[in-house]
């Protein structure tokens, strides 16, 4: 698909911000002066208010039913793009003690019925899901004892029939660490669109609880997300000795890694790359809810560096796809990703 | 993957449709669902063969005894290369008795398939379960099909209370401009408060006015009315836009639904 080219065009910063459960659409400065990639922001007050932006901007007409993760930790959220992506669900955030007020606000605006809490009481408190009980919604909890083993309960949640396969090499997982959130959240887009559960391990040895959830969903083939000082060969090897062919992708730092699934989804899945959403590297809220979005778009995430710093990976990458590309979805404020560093993804697309 | 009602109460009957599949005409089509756990195990939901359109359409109910919350309804068949296509949609179960809560009362909205699908060979499950909005259907009947009101052919489906009610609401819906805000009233009584959207495309109108009125229907005391008539004629909908208070008259709404639904009047 060409790229729309507007020699005097002008590059406008949209922005949807959420707050206290309104939405509002406003039109912010320019990011950009005469070029034809147009930038925009889906941001609330909060990662729970922007959030809410993204997941009403992914499904305007509204869900059956909604993911809800822990806002402050990253462990037990890592899997639920696989589940979001099942149900056509969006994802939420909370505060693990108390349901988060933007977050209740985008369930009502969002008619959702029902609610799956993916990870266990420390992650989302019993009191959160009494909270959403008594809104009105039905409430279960998917969860294991901890991180690897939430991963594989979501995973396990939906029948085996549900894996999707990558190229002709059968079911397919998605493996990253589950001692960062980069590399998983790099698979979100595609763990949600193409049906791939993650599973997450250790550095240096795949959990039981992983293991056996690539064995009851007949996972053939895995994507290892993150280079080998994130999953180390002992953990390829078990794999292959579980009969898995493997694929590692694996960047220089958590930017190159994000481009690098992002080729995937553009050469595997045909995703068009007309347009891309854009999310801080260096945290995992934003990213999180981004990758829901992006799945439901078939359009990539990259990462910044931090909010200041696109990084030099991610820059390369938008100049290498700037015949395609004419739209930047900013996730998050300028305190997530600054208005210097959007209008740097700008000038690298243009 | 389209159901008739994306919010099924537990016994209620179900009928799951899907139009130009990738599935091989005249092969088998198998339908399950399973609950959103990591113990679940499907429950079989009913059987059926693709027509020579690569259409199906199951009609099932969902088990009394299922666990409410959230559910995946998924077909099974195969394409002419022999991969298996997976269809899948994503329902909410209510309890049997729900009724209490207005989230758990609400009517629940027909999903019309998407078409998202692909095969397990093509890379994964498609779901045609993105609620895009649809026709109504009421909260204690299944199976209630109609275009969207903000059509001009739409019409309340037959499962929507008495004869007298629908030829009451037809009118008012077909009459309402697009831009028109609407009012859903019991007797002289607004009862909708958040139901001002635009008619037409709108999800929380449809929503709204969809849920109560399939809901308020079944009393036969529902009437549509919009907004700028209510206003001429109605002094106490002035005095309910002006103060919160004045929502608190629980003596209709009582009457209608034996208590009162949490936070909502």
């Amino acid at each position: 698909m060409g790229k729309r080219r507007g020699v005097s065009a002008v590059a406008t910063a949209m922005s949807v911000a959420v707050g206290a459960g309104t939405a509002a659409v406003a039109t912010a400065t320019p990011a950009a002066a005469t070029t034809g990639v147009t930038a925009s922001r889906l941001q609330g007050a909060n990662r729970y208010a922007t959030a809410a932006a993204v997941a009403q901007a992914s499904f305007p007409s509204g869900a059956t039913a909604a993911i809800v993760a822990s806002g402050v930790t990253f462990p037990d959220a890592l899997a639920g793009s696989y589940a979001a992506g099942r149900l056509r669900a969006p994802a939420l955030l909370t505060d693990p003690n108390q349901l988060s007020p933007e977050t209740a606000a985008a369930l009502s605006a969002l008619h959702v019925a029902g609610v799956t809490v993916v990870g266990g009481t420390a992650a989302v408190s019993d009191n959160v899901v009494a909270q959403l009980r008594s809104a009105g919604y039905t409430v279960q909890r998917v969860a294991g004892a901890d991180r690897y083993g939430t991963a594989a309960a979501v995973a396990q949640s939906f029948p085996a029939s549900f894996v999707g396969s990558y190229g002709t090499g059968g079911p397919t997982a998605l493996i990253a660490t589950g001692l960062a959130f980069p590399d998983a959240l790099a698979g979100g887009p595609m763990s949600y669109d193409a049906s791939f559960p993650i599973l997450l391990t250790t550095t240096s040895s795949l959990p039981t609880t992983t293991q056996s959830a690539l064995q009851s969903l007949g996972i053939k083939q895995a994507v290892v997300l993150g280079g080998s000082a994130a999953v180390s060969p002992a953990v390829i090897q078990q794999l292959r000795g579980m009969g898995i062919t493997t694929t590692q992708i694996g960047g220089a730092d958590r930017t190159q890694t994000a481009t690098m699934v992002a080729d995937i989804e553009a050469n595997q899945f045909a995703w068009t790359m007309t347009h891309v959403n854009l999310a801080r590297g260096d945290d995992f809220a934003d990213a999180l809810v981004g990758g829901v979005h992006a799945g439901v778009e078939k359009e990539p995430v990259v990462l910044a560096a931090n909010p200041d710093t696109l990084g030099s990976y991610t820059t390369s990458w938008l100049s290498s796809r700037s015949s395609t590309i004419s739209s930047i979805h900013v996730l998050g404020g300028t305190s997530a990703v600054s208005d210097a560093t959007m209008n740097a993804a700008v000038a690298a697309a243009r | 993957m389209g159901v008739t009602n994306d919010r099924p109460k537990a016994g209620s009957s179900e009928t799951v449709s899907n139009s130009a599949t990738a599935c091989v005409p005249g092969s088998p089509v198998t339908v399950a669902l399973t609950f959103v756990a990591p113990t679940s195990t499907p429950a079989s939901f009913g059987s059926t063969t693709v027509d020579n359109s690569g259409s199906f359409s199951v009609t099932g109910t969902i088990p009394s005894n299922a666990n409410p919350g959230v559910w995946v309804i998924f077909a099974t068949c195969n394409d002419a290369g022999g991969n298996t296509n997976v269809y899948t949609a994503t329902i909410v179960v209510l309890p049997a008795q729900a009724g209490s809560g207005l989230r758990s009362a609400q009517a629940g909205r027909a999903v019309p398939a998407s078409g998202a699908t692909q095969s397990h060979v093509a890379g994964g499950v498609g779901s045609g379960g993105a609620a895009a909005g649809g026709s109504p259907a009421s909260a204690a009947a299944v199976g209630g099909s109609a275009a969207d009101p903000g059509s001009s052919n739409w019409s309340p489906p037959a499962t929507w209370g008495t004869p007298a009610l629908r030829a009451l609401v037809a009118p008012a819906v077909s009459a309402a401009a697009a831009s028109a805000p609407v009012v859903l009233a019991v007797g002289s009584h607004p009862v909708v408060a958040h139901t001002t959207g635009a008619l037409g495309s709108s999800a929380p109108w449809r929503d709204g006015v969809e849920g109560l009125a399939g809901l308020v229907g079944l009393t036969g005391l529902v009437r549509l009315q919009r907004r700028h008539q209510h206003r001429r004629r109605n002094r106490w909908n002035s005095r309910r836009r002006t103060s919160h208070g004045s929502h608190r008259r629980p003596s209709a709404m009582r009457r209608i639904f034996g208590t009162k639904p949490r936070g909502q009047w």
